[in-house]
C-alpha cells in the first residue's frame, strides 16, 4: 500500500498516458497545413529556377534546360566546372575537356531552393574563386 | 529604369528596386543591402546575359543589378 498526498509528484512515462488519435478536424487541419507548405515550397523552387535561368547565357541555358547541368568558367584559373542544378552536395565538379577530374562539395544551407544554391555556386565560382575552393570539401572525380 | 538587388532566402529572393534619381528608394535600398551584409551575405554586381561580375563589399546605388547570396559551407 501506498499513500499519495499532495505534495507527491507522480512521474508517468509516455506508455502511461493514452495518446487520443487525431479528430477529423484535427486531421484535416494538418492535411490542409501540410499542403500549404507544399505549395510555399514548390512556388519557392519555382521562383529560384526563374532566377538561376536569368542569370545563365544561352549555352548554359541549353545545357541546363537538356541535362539539369551547366558550365561555368572560374574566374581566376579559367578552368571549367559543372554544376549540376539538381542536388545540393557534391555537384561541383572540375572539367578537363569533358571529363570530371574532381568534385567540389560547397553549399548554401538546404532550407534554401536548389537552383539558388546552383545560382550562388556559379556565382563564387566566377567572381571568388578562390573561395569557394577554399571552403569547398575537394575529392577526385 | 528601376534597378534591383535580389537577396536569396527561403522564398527564392526577395527583390529590392530603387531608382537612383529618388533618394529615399536608394536609401531604403541601401538599409537592405548593408543589413544583408551584415549577416554574411555576399554581394554580386550583375551583367546581362549571365556574364561575369563582379563582387561588391559597399551599395553602389548605379549598379542596375545585384544578387546577394548566403555564405556557402563545404559539405
Amino acid at each position: 500500500m501506498f499513500v499519495v498526498t499532495t505534495s507527491d509528484t507522480v512521474t508517468l512515462s509516455a506508455r502511461d498516458v493514452p495518446i487520443a488519435p487525431p479528430t477529423e478536424a484535427e486531421a484535416a487541419e494538418r492535411t490542409r497545413l501540410a499542403r500549404e507548405r507544399e505549395e510555399v515550397r514548390k512556388a519557392a523552387q519555382e521562383r529560384a529556377k526563374h532566377l538561376l535561368l536569368e542569370h545563365l547565357t544561352d549555352e548554359q541555358r541549353a545545357t541546363f534546360e537538356r541535362n539539369g547541368w551547366f558550365v561555368v568558367e572560374g574566374g581566376r584559373s579559367k578552368k571549367q566546372y559543372r554544376i549540376s542544378a539538381n542536388s545540393y552536395a557534391g555537384n561541383v565538379h572540375e572539367l578537363e575537356g569533358d571529363r570530371p577530374i574532381a568534385t567540389y562539395c560547397g553549399h548554401v544551407e538546404h532550407n534554401y531552393p536548389v537552383h539558388d544554391n546552383a545560382l550562388a555556386q556559379k556565382l563564387l565560382l566566377e567572381n571568388d574563386e578562390d573561395a569557394f575552393i577554399k571552403l569547398a570539401n575537394r575529392r577526385a572525380a | 529604369m528601376k534597378h534591383e538587388l535580389r537577396l536569396i532566402d527561403s522564398t527564392g529572393h526577395t527583390t529590392i528596386s530603387w531608382d537612383p534619381e529618388i533618394e529615399s528608394e536608394v536609401a531604403t535600398a541601401r538599409s537592405a543591402f548593408n543589413d544583408a551584409i551584415g549577416r554574411g551575405m555576399q554581394a554580386f554586381h550583375i551583367k546581362s546575359g549571365g556574364q561575369q561580375g563582379k563582387r561588391m563589399t559597399e551599395f553602389d546605388p548605379a549598379a542596375e543589378k545585384m544578387v546577394l547570396i548566403p555564405q556557402l559551407r563545404g559539405g
